[in-house]
């Protein structure tokens, strides 16, 4: 059972990510990907975030867990694509736009995943202070 | 209706991911977590040789953008390496990084190249 809410979750992830890709895609073009690189970005803050909430605020079902983590984030970001980018960057010569996207995105995705946990424990240390003072 | 075939793409992705990252992570004691490597390069490799062979939108679509863009993960990917440096394994994230960034794009561009003889 745990098969079909993953596959749920990777439906509407894949159908994001192609729909916001294209929405990008229009706006920055497409000499470098800013739509692949906001996309993995995003999924980084939302995943930490999520899991982070989910392991220390509130407790959900371990199925929705797995069908928004794995299934959702899991499927709307992608390292496949971010590759073959790489690959075409390469091949057209582009070295240091190809440098560019590789640093930028695992810099920006450590920083984002850090955020996405320090933002829910930041507010927790917050809420907890408050109720100390009372 | 390319929505239509990379939602059902997406479906199988996430599911295939799933069972490929369950089956290592049983196995597996070492901090670098080979099952996300193994879809991540696999689906790397794949989607080269996909886009190296001209195949129909229809077949692009479901395949390459559904399935093998939701087998891989980039979200986990980041997330594990933050795992990782909690435990202060720096030769594993330096190794975990490496691997999957290097050999992802000469995978893929192996893959391209094998697609373009075959067809």
């Amino acid at each position: 059972m745990i098969y079909v809410y993953l596959g749920v979750g990777g439906t509407f992830g894949a159908i994001s990510r192609y729909s916001l890709g294209i929405w990008i895609g229009e706006r920055f073009g497409q000499a470098f990907p800013v739509h692949t690189l906001t996309i993995n970005l995003l999924g980084c803050f939302l995943l930490s975030l999520f899991y982070t909430l989910t392991t220390t605020r509130f407790l959900v079902h371990p199925h929705f867990r797995s069908s928004f983590g794995t299934g959702f984030v899991g499927s709307f970001t992608t390292f496949s694509t971010f590759s073959y980018e790489n690959v075409t960057l390469l091949q057209s010569a582009h070295y240091g736009l190809a440098l560019l996207y590789i640093v930028a995105s695992l810099l920006g995705g450590y920083l984002f995943t850090s955020l996405g946990i320090r933002w829910v424990t930041m507010r927790k240390a917050e809420s907890s202070k408050k109720v100390s003072k009372r | 209706m390319d929505i239509l075939w990379i939602g059902i793409g997406g479906f199988i992705g996430a599911i295939s991911r799933f069972a490929v990252v369950e089956a290592f992570s049983r196995r597996s004691i070492s901090s670098i977590p080979f099952g996300t490597l193994t879809v991540n390069l696999a689906g790397s490799f794949l989607l080269g040789l996909l886009y190296g062979m001209t195949l129909n939108l229809h077949l692009t679509a479901l395949l390459g953008t559904g399935l093998l863009g939701a087998f891989t993960t980039f979200s986990t990917f980041q997330y594990e390496i933050v795992q990782i440096r909690r435990l202060y394994k720096w030769r594993s994230i330096v190794s975990y990084v490496s691997i999957s960034v290097i050999f992802g794009i000469t995978f893929c561009a192996l893959g391209y190249v094998l697609g373009h003889l075959w067809t």
